[in-house]
């Protein structure tokens, strides 16, 4: 009897719900008149989505990277990580429309940790954690193919052309430097400027400005030839997976067992991700290697010291990318964004919104004295990243076997493919 | 050897990228446009052959602030303000007299009583601005914007409120008009901007603009809603903006002239509300001028209150 009534009330209740959805579809308002040729600007940001959907986004990232961790480690496919890729393409490329993407996720982290009246949806920051964690257990798996910037750069590495480990090096310090701004404008809440240069997400969005959509197009050119171009030398989550790499547990192997120096591998990875066996260093004089030593542990907190104290005095420039401190000078200076017969929209949305001159000063000046701090911490760890890099390529490093390099390796697998090892049988 | 060039140039084309963000980050100025701005231009533009009214002159209306106007029976011109001003069928001044709050609407009746709505009151003065009689109207909300009265009645437009109180002359309150009643299916009146005209008509039904939904709406002397005419379109046939017409009147065979905002134009629709004819385009007023008050006399001449100009404009058929 409790059952039937309480079904009786569910579908009364559903009733009344129907009625207010009929009483909201009553078109009280004329829709307004823009048949004069007026097209609404696409919005830069795909539509939200309802929370399910957002979770469910997690659980096709949490699924699709659990299986790409097992096509790599376990099976050694690297035809399920190129089927893998394809379908983070389609998923988180094309019907995700790049967002929320683990890269841009950075900027929301840190704006949250910097910003208290930020409140960071949670989705965002699984978007970050989850990879980063994946990462540490099983090395860039979500590189690999997950990734749908990746991914996309992955499929048209046809001609890799090696590049020489030091410009490898070299090169590589930009993601690093990328990341370090990133983090910068996203603590002061000035700018993301990972999304507003993202090369790839105007191509899921079919919304591309006319230079992202040949900047995007540029680096698919170029990474016909050398391999995921934005990954290696531009990407900021890229750079952090990088570090985390290096500590992963279970990262993947060439081989499946004893590597047999066959160097069929050698020139298999496209981004020069392979350490060749090194097992016998040049003999050099003790002198030189102790003034070597003391060189480079003197130069790394110099660097630092250095990188910090160039960046902060630069943090007047840097603060101009802030709208607010950008509006401020351009009022302060009445250049009207170096535009001549009407006024900037920015100042007359200032006019408008009733803040005095005086106010505005204060915010940014108040936005100014961040950057001082902040961009310190920028210079120092561009400064400690350049002088690490450095020591790196001045360290011996020991190797017997072709190994990936932790680091930088993007578990793609192809280098298993030219593996003739075969797994060991277990007894 | 060929490889290393391309890996060169390759690399090359990578710094150009990124100096090409740098660059951007830094140092560009950003197209200022505004992409959301909605470009009104072709709605200025109108068929000069549909203009069938010409202007004949102008009355400066000197007063700091000028908002209604009103025509008695034997073609005198009231215009309102912080001043009340009457001007003869020649146009030429008769009286002027300062108010001590500026009037929002006017409107006169056969006995040459004027009828002002000043903030929450209505005040009725003679030409020479003497006080005959006052009364208040009680909502603190109300936004007095037009004025009207046939032979017993007051018809005053409280754009606050979005309905018209009907009074007797005396300020004797009787009843309310364009009041929202679901139970026979009559919604509000919806008022955007504090625009909001009322009008008598030949067979005393009162018409009521309603500029959230580009229509005037006729009422019975019970309040009744009887009929309605108007459309929403970007087309010189029809109103357009968030809401309008702004203010209406009648000619004595009945047909509208209507004025608009966002668009200032003033325009003739029949009886039955087919657009007839242009009074004057928007070329003929100041950019962004709204608060065109309309009035019309017995030559069937039409009155346009011009309150950036401060002029009452009139215009005669062609």
């Amino acid at each position: 009897m409790q059952k039937i009534r309480n079904i009786v009330f569910y579908i009364f209740m559903l009733m009344l719900a129907l009625q207010s959805y009929d009483l909201s579809a009553k078109n009280r308002f004329p829709k307004p008149e823009f048949e004069s040729g007026h097209t609404q600007p696409k919005t830069i940001t795909p539509s939200p989505r309802t929370l399910i959907l957002e979770y469910l986004d997690v659980m096709v990232l949490l699924v699709s990277i659990s299986l790409i961790s097992w096509l790599i480690l376990k099976k050694r496919s690297r035809k399920g990580v190129f089927l893998t890729g394809i379908f983070s393409i389609l998923y988180f490329g094309f019907y995700r429309e790049g967002c929320i993407c683990s890269i841009g996720s950075i900027q929301n982290v840190v704006l949250a940790l910097f910003n208290t009246q930020y409140k960071i949806p949670l989705t965002a920051l699984l978007f970050f954690i989850i990879p980063v964690l994946y990462t540490l257990f099983f090395g860039r798996t979500f590189c690999a193919g997950i990734c749908p910037l990746g991914a996309i750069q992955d499929i048209i590495a046809v001609k890799p052309i090696p590049v020489k480990i030091w410009l490898e090096k070299v090169l590589g310090i930009i993601p690093f430097i990328y990341l370090a701004f990133a983090i910068l404008y996203a603590a002061t809440a000035s700018d993301f400027i990972i999304c507003r240069y993202d090369p790839f997400v105007g191509f899921y969005r079919f919304d591309a400005s006319f230079m992202m959509f040949v900047i995007g197009g540029l680096l698919l050119l170029i990474g016909i030839f050398i391999a995921r171009p934005y990954c290696r030398y531009l990407c900021p989550y890229g750079a952090l997976l990088n570090i985390v790499s290096r500590f992963s547990f279970i990262h993947m192997k060439i081989t499946p067992a004893e590597c047999i120096n066959c160097k069929l591998c050698e020139n298999s990875c496209p981004y020069s991700a392979i350490n060749i066996p090194a097992t016998h260093r040049e003999k050099e004089k003790t002198s030189v290697m102790v003034k070597r030593y003391i060189m480079l542990s003197l130069i790394l907190p110099v660097l630092v010291v250095a990188g910090g104290f160039i960046t902060s005095n630069f943090h007047e420039n840097l603060a101009m990318v802030n709208h607010k401190v950008k509006l401020a000078s351009e009022i302060l200076h009445n250049s009207n964004y170096g535009i001549k017969g009407k006024e900037a929209i920015e100042i007359t949305a200032f006019k408008s919104s009733g803040q005095t001159v005086t106010q505005l000063n204060t915010e940014a000046a108040a936005i100014i004295a961040e950057f001082k701090t902040a961009s310190w911490f920028t210079g120092a760890f561009i400064g400690l990243v350049i002088g690490l890099t450095l020591i790196g390529l001045s360290v011996f490093k020991y190797h017997v076997d072709y190994t990936p390099n932790k680091a930088s390796c993007l578990s793609c697998a192809r280098c298993m493919d030219y593996c003739p090892v075969l797994p060991e049988k277990k007894l | 050897m060929k490889k290393n060039i391309l890996l060169i140039l390759l690399i090359i084309l990578i710094l150009a990228i990124l100096a090409f963000m740098v660059n951007d980050l830094f140092f560009s100025h950003k197209t200022q446009d505004n992409p959301y701005e909605l470009n009104t231009d072709s709605l200025n533009r109108y068929d000069s052959s549909l203009v069938c009214y010409k202007e004949i002159s102008q009355i400066p209306v000197d007063m700091e602030e000028v908002n209604a106007i009103s025509i008695d029976k034997n073609d005198n011109i009231i215009a309102a303000g912080s001043k009340l001003m009457v001007f003869d069928k020649n146009f030429k001044m008769i009286n002027s007299s300062a108010l001590t709050e500026a009037a929002s609407c006017v409107c006169v009746n056969s006995n040459d009583e004027v009828f002002l709505g000043i903030q929450h009151h209505i005040e009725v003065r003679n030409f020479t601005g003497k006080l005959l009689r006052q009364w208040n109207i009680k909502n603190s909300e109300s936004v007095l914007t037009s004025i009207a009265v046939d032979e017993s009645n007051v018809y005053v437009a409280d754009a606050g409120e979005r309905r018209v109180h009907q009074f007797d002359f005396n300020g004797k309150f009787i009843k309310n008009m364009g009041e929202e009643d679901s139970i026979n299916g009559v919604p509000a009146i919806i008022i955007r901007s504090p625009f909001f005209d009322v009008a008598i008509g030949r067979d005393q039904e009162i018409w009521i603009v309603n500029p959230g939904m580009y229509l005037v709406e006729a009422f019975d002397s019970k309040g009744k809603l009887k009929s309605s005419w108007g459309s929403s379109s970007d087309k010189i046939e029809g109103f357009c903006g968030c809401c309008n017409p702004t203010h209406i009147t009648l000619l004595a065979d009945g047909s509208f002239v209507t004025s608009e905002k966002a668009i200032p134009r003033v325009k003739i629709y029949s009886q039955t509300g087919e657009f007839k004819c242009i009074v004057a385009g928007p070329d003929q007023f100041n950019e962004a001028t709204k608060g065109l008050d309309l009035a019309t006399d017995s030559k069937n001449k039409v009155y346009v209150l011009d309150p950036a100009r401060k002029q009452i404009r009139i215009f005669v058929k062609k």
